[in-house]
């Protein structure tokens, strides 16, 4: 069976765009509510996702010939399970603050539906390039999502954005928008650090993403209706 | 026959995926396993020292309490330039109904000195932190100066730290 | 040939309609308003001020968004794009319906919040209780009791409630009910019953006069316009399980307490009489069949009971209100709800009664001292 060549940048910006893994797959929305409290652990959480993503695929799509059908969801576990491994004992020697920020979230990605879903689906199937560039593409996909969410969390929940807290080697430097202890008001709205903000905050995201493909359709039905009545006066003229 | 082959071809597999997994985290532990214990004794030199900033060095942990404590988990002995006792560290933890609350606190000559803050989990955390926290660790207010926004959890940083300033004088008055 | 009509909630099987329903609502409600203005004074005016506006302006702009022009890559005025959007869209109700949920918002909003705390939990409960899910008649919670505990959760610490002395002072202090988290029997020596009827405490701007709320569920009883199964159950199941608690207070661990004053006390205290009359009571998100409206009131009942015993907050009422309302649906599953009593529907509302009163005796009676730290 012959496997069709892939256009390696719509293969790219899918995973951004039409198949984001957390907006429209809603896949992987655990680690989106609990490490989205501040944009470094989200940026953290997406780095560490986006490098396991990306070993597992790569070598999955390496071994998709020799791994038999019948064991291969235990063999894909096993792959993932040690990168996933490797990456938290790594990132708990380097970077000390973002293991214990995220905490339990980083084994999560062994669970996580975005691996398993990406290496079940394409990486079993496809070759080492594609694989790699779909993994990259997903990657940054859900981390262009988490932080979305995070900034709207962080920024309305606490007021300022600090960086520097988890990445260390940043000076710790806030920038203050809603709330400016210096200044000394505060206009921030706690909800959105607690859990319930963050279902507030994800259902509000999907909606508004909804609406704004809903828009497009019914404006492009309305062009479409528009032209038709006009071209149907001009024949009549 | 071919039945037997393909269980065996799965085993076969399966094995060496993992034995090539085995090895990959063998290794990687090597390379990272001394530097996480220095990491965890980094952090944990750190939140003593915030809370008894004079000390040089810490003993080791310790839990044997005279009596069963409500709050008290650990505590370490802090000692200065000549090997003297400057004071004790206690490591406490207290839920009361808006939550949980783990905070360190140094006593030197049966007075509590000055509490730093590990885990907060009160529904009211940032009220209880700018209303008596911060105050008190900046020296404004006394420890008794409860009556903040956050009332309980003041309250039960108070009797936190009471327990450890009892225990502290327990000991003391064994030693003497 | 018959005629189909495609309804949605509210389901009204009486002949006044929605918009009277309303507006006996509103006038129910001007007595509480007005003398929590002459009361509060300024700062009333600012709540109610507030949360009005920005509950009606949410409206507004909701309707404009809803039914708005698409764009056909013509030019249109904006007249012509403001007729479309409104024109036929926009109905008395829709600017009714945000007013009376404004004025029930500012009457669980303590007086002395921050205009930001209003407008933010206005603009909540209005967003996220009601239009979200469809605008009127579509929402499934109370958008008031939403968006007071938004405030609630984000902005109490910047206002401890107010205290009101007769016109005189207006100064900071504990409600009785935070008080009586210290020691129920403290917090009934402090107080008697006719300061909490004519509101000489803390609390709330509805808190004030409670004869008036009484009069203005009697009127609303009178012109129909709210159902007496949903008070009476609520009232009755709640009173019946405080008077369980103050047997179980005085006969199993010997305190002194009497009964009039602690079950007046627990009555007139909290919002209660307010959330029973104004909340608990709106046709849209309580059930529709009787039998229904009956469960929903003891469901609420022994909710209320179980948070002011074993919370820390003093906020049952809002609380039961709410998970009521999330229930309202199951109970009006088209599989089981039609509005004939039947035994299993009696039987199944006993059953909640006397968990709740197993649940609360068991806990008075056996906790060791200052375990259940309301019975001290």
């Amino acid at each position: 069976m012959a496997e069709e060549k892939i256009n390696q940048k719509k293969n790219f910006l899918k995973g951004i765009f039409a198949e984001n893994p957390l907006l429209v797959s809603l896949l992987g929305t655990c680690p989106a509510l609990a490490t989205t409290k501040s944009v470094e652990a989200a940026i953290g959480m997406g780095i560490l996702f986006t490098i396991v993503l990306l070993c597992s695929n790569v070598i999955i799509s390496l071994l998709r010939k020799l791994i038999p059908d019948e064991i291969r969801t235990p063999a894909y576990i096993v792959v993932i399970a040690t990168f996933v491994t490797i990456v938290k004992m790594i990132s708990q020697a380097f970077l000390p603050e973002l293991y214990s920020t995220l905490g339990v979230f980083i084994s999560l990605i062994v669970v996580n539906c975005i691996v398993l879903g990406r290496a079940e689906s394409f990486a079993s199937k496809n070759d080492v390039k594609s694989s790699f560039v779909d993994a990259i593409g997903m990657g940054i996909g859900y981390t262009l999502a988490l932080l979305l969410i995070a900034f709207i969390r962080e920024l309305f929940g606490t007021g300022m954005i600090t960086f520097g807290k988890i990445f260390t080697f940043i000076p710790l430097f806030r920038i203050p928008i809603l709330k400016n202890p210096t200044i000394g008001y505060d206009y921030s709205i706690s909800i959105f650090q607690f859990p319930s903000g963050a279902f507030i905050v994800f259902g509000l995201v999907l909606a508004i993403i909804a609406a704004i493909n809903n828009n497009k359709k019914n404006n492009e039905i309305a062009r479409k209706k528009a032209e038709a009545k006009l071209k149907k006066e001009k024949g009549a003229n | 026959m071919s039945n037997k082959n393909k269980y065996l071809v799965c085993a076969l597999t399966l094995c060496a995926i993992g034995a090539v997994s085995a090895g990959l985290i063998a290794l990687t532990n090597e390379i990272t396993h001394d530097i996480i214990i220095e990491n965890e004794n980094k952090m944990v030199k750190k939140a003593l020292e915030e809370v008894l900033p004079d000390a040089e060095k810490f003993s080791e942990e310790k839990n044997d309490f005279s009596f069963t404590p409500n709050y008290l988990q650990k505590y370490y002995i802090a000692y200065g330039n000549n090997d003297e006792q400057l004071g004790y560290v206690y490591l406490t933890s207290g839920s009361n109904q808006y939550g949980q609350i783990k905070m360190m606190v140094s006593i030197s000559n049966n007075e509590i000195g000055q509490i730093s803050i590990v885990s907060n989990t009160q529904s009211f955390a940032s009220t209880l932190e700018e209303g008596y926290i911060v105050p008190y660790q900046n020296g404004d207010i006394s420890i008794e100066d409860v009556k903040c926004g956050a009332t309980f959890g003041a309250k039960l940083i108070k009797e936190m730290a009471e327990e450890a300033r009892y225990d502290y004088s327990l000991k003391k008055g064994d030693d003497n | 040939m018959i005629n189909i009509v495609k309804e949605t909630a509210p389901h009204i099987r009486r002949h006044s309609s929605v918009n009277k329903m309303m507006i006996d609502v509103l006038i129910a409600l001007s007595p509480v308003v007005i003398f929590s203005i002459i009361v509060y004074g300024l700062s009333a005016v600012k709540v109610i001020g507030i949360s009005s506006f920005t509950m009606i302006l949410a409206e507004f702009v909701y309707v404009g968004l809803r039914n708005k022009m698409p764009n056909d890559g013509q030019k249109h005025s904006f007249k012509e794009l403001f007729l479309f959007a409104y024109k036929d869209h926009y109905s008395h109700s829709n600017w009714i319906a945000p007013l009376v949920s404004a004025l029930i918002f500012s009457m669980i909003m303590p007086a002395n919040a921050t205009w930001y705390a209003c407008f933010i939990g206005s603009l909540a409960g209005i967003v996220l209780a009601k239009l979200v899910f469809g605008g009127l008649g579509n929402n499934i919670f109370n958008p008031a009791a939403v968006g007071m505990l938004i405030a609630k959760i984000c902005f109490s610490g910047q206002y401890p409630s107010a205290q009101n002395n007769w016109f005189i002072d207006v100064s900071t202090g504990p409600t009785p009910l935070t008080d009586a988290s210290e020691g129920i029997v403290n917090a009934l020596n402090n107080t008697s019953i006719t300061n909490l009827l004519i509101g000489n405490i803390g609390g709330t701007l509805g808190e004030t006069f409670k004869v008036l709320i009484i009069i203005g569920a009697i009127y609303l009883l009178i012109k129909r316009s709210a159902d007496y199964r949903v008070m009476l159950s609520y009232i009755g199941s709640f009173t019946l399980l405080i008077l369980i608690t103050g047997l179980c207070m005085k006969f199993g661990r010997g305190l002194n307490i009497n009964y009039f004053k602690y079950v007046g006390f627990q009555l007139l205290t909290g919002g209660l009489l307010f959330g029973a009359t104004f909340m608990l009571t709106d046709p849209v998100t309580s059930p529709i069949t009787s039998p229904g409206r009956v469960m929903y009131g003891i469901i609420a009942g022994c909710v209320t009971v179980l948070i002011r015993f074993f919370a820390a907050t003093p906020e049952g009422v809002v609380f039961a209100i709410l998970i009521s309302n999330m229930l309202a649906p199951v109970i009006d599953y088209y599989k089981w709800s039609s509005p004939k009593y039947s035994v299993k529907k009696l039987i199944i509302m006993a059953i909640i009664f006397v968990l709740t009163a197993l649940v609360l005796i068991l806990a008075i009676m056996f906790t060791k001292e200052g375990g259940a730290w309301y019975v001290k």
